[in-house]
């Protein structure tokens, strides 16, 4: 079962990247991100799931991942704001960065799961996905809402990461009960997958020309 | 028992985890059903004011057409009548027959003109009074008030606006919309008394019409009188409200720039 779940595991995040491709000329600079978000998110996933058959430790990846991941999706989410919110997005982004890379290399080993920085990086995400929903979506009033990327991928964003904070805050403590781990990341693995999927959606409703993302 | 307490904390997490989840999915649908029910509010209000809009338009059409008619009317009935008559008059001159009364025909031919010099005169005053342009809104409500005061009807009128000049359009308009507040009242309401009040406020006025009539259903009105009052008010930057009950009915008109 572990075996069959690491197998699958990039292909939930692979239909995005197909869709982002397919999409990205007609994709604005902030959607543009999210692309590269999937694509990098795919090419650790086939890198952690062969470190796992051969047996080596994998989780140097995620504090590699963890910072990168923010930036992006932050600079996703400073494109749907005013200049000076942007500066402010841009400037958590960037203490993050440092933030995680001081936690990898002097408050805990590259080869511990990062479970400071993944909760941060969620506490983060989940306000800021709060509130776009507060300023841009209610604000817009049209009756087209779901037709727009940003409400699939702020969906996306909200869900996912407020699902998983716990997972992320216990993560050292889960990973020590064993075979009951599994079952956790196997939970995860279905909110990694409804995550990816309104992501695709997000992906797959940009229009090109002037939109809500540019 | 380490493991089952393992086991106890994984499923509270597990559990927790499914929580969030709910929590996150029900902030998405509140969102999206908040935002549509925004939007359809938002659309409603578009809708009612294309429609009442189009009753505007429809009603300014409309009275534009009744005008035509009156004046068309006024055209046939008087004038063209009493000109059909002076020209037999006319005619009647070149009778020899007739060369007696001839004295007696000039004079009557004369008479007819002064008619029809009254006529002209009355349609006129009816397009727009010279009261109104010489001596402003109070002078021809009060004009107005002396022609239709009867002895069944008892009007009074309350102006601290007196010598005070406004725009030609808004003395027209709000004289147009009490010469039909008053049509209406005196055809349908059965009142004894009617009260105008015109008080000064900011560069312009408040109106208030009250009559002690029965008063009248405005949702079950369907003439032309109410819309076409509306319309008027509407077209000087008027707001117009109409009070209406069994003891009588009060409208009242107040600038838009106002705030009460």
């Amino acid at each position: 079962m572990v075996t069959l779940l690491a197998s699958i595991a990039f292909v939930p995040i692979l239909i995005p990247v197909i869709i982002g491709l397919v999409k990205f000329n007609k994709a604005g600079l902030a959607e543009r991100s999210i692309v590269y978000l999937v694509v990098l998110a795919l090419v650790a996933e086939l890198i952690s799931s062969a470190l796992w058959r051969m047996e080596m430790n994998n989780l140097f990846i995620s504090h590699i991942l963890t910072p990168i991941e923010l930036f992006l999706l932050l600079s996703y989410y400073s494109r749907q704001f005013g200049s000076r919110f942007r500066f402010l997005v841009l400037g958590v982004a960037c203490l993050f960065v440092i933030f995680a890379i001081i936690d990898m290399t002097v408050l805990h080993s590259p080869f511990k799961m990062n479970a400071l920085a993944k909760t941060v990086e969620c506490i983060i995400l989940i306000v800021l996905s709060l509130i776009v929903w507060g300023k841009t979506m209610i604000a817009l009033q049209s009756n087209t809402l779901n037709s727009t990327p940003l409400f699939w991928i702020n969906s996306a964003v909200l869900i996912y990461f407020s699902a998983n904070i716990l997972l992320f805050i216990f993560s050292l403590k889960i990973l020590n009960t064993g075979e009951l781990a599994i079952w956790i990341w196997k939970i995860h693995f279905v909110f990694m997958t409804i995550y990816y999927l309104l992501i695709s959606i997000g992906l797959w409703k940009i229009k090109g020309g002037k939109n809500l993302s540019n | 028992m380490e493991d089952q307490g393992g086991q106890e904390f994984v499923q509270l997490v597990a559990v927790g985890m499914a929580l969030a989840f709910v929590l996150g999915l029900s902030i998405v649908f509140f969102v999206l059903i908040y935002q549509r029910r925004l939007a359809a509010q938002k659309l409603d209000v578009e809708r009612i004011k294309v429609e009442h809009q189009k009753m505007l338009i429809h009603s300014s059409m409309k009275v534009v057409e009744n005008e035509r008619s009156a004046f068309a009317s006024n055209l046939h009935d008087e004038i063209g009548a009493q000109i059909a008559i002076a020209k037999i008059s006319l005619s009647s001159l070149s009778n020899e027959a007739l060369k007696d009364q001839r004295d007696e025909t000039i004079e009557r031919f004369s008479d007819i003109m002064d008619e029809i010099s009254l006529s002209i005169r009355q349609i006129s005053y009816n397009l727009k009074p010279p009261v109104l342009i010489k001596f402003g809104l109070t002078a021809v409500i009060r004009d107005y008030i002396g022609k239709i005061s009867s002895q069944t009807i008892r009007v009074e009128l309350k102006s601290t606006i007196d010598a005070t000049r406004f725009s030609s359009d808004v003395e027209l308009h709000a004289y147009r919309i009490i010469q039909e507040v008053f049509a209406n009242a005196l055809k349908h309401s059965k009142c004894s008394k009617i009260s105008v009040d015109l008080n000064s406020l900011d560069d312009l006025f408040t109106l208030k019409i009250t009559d002690d009539g029965i008063g009248f259903d405005q949702n079950r009105s369907t003439g032309m009188g109410l819309l076409n009052i509306t319309l008027r008010a509407e077209m000087i930057d008027f707001d117009l409200s109409i009070e209406s009950s069994n003891q009588g009915t009060t409208i009242l008109m107040n600038p838009k720039t106002t705030v009460e």
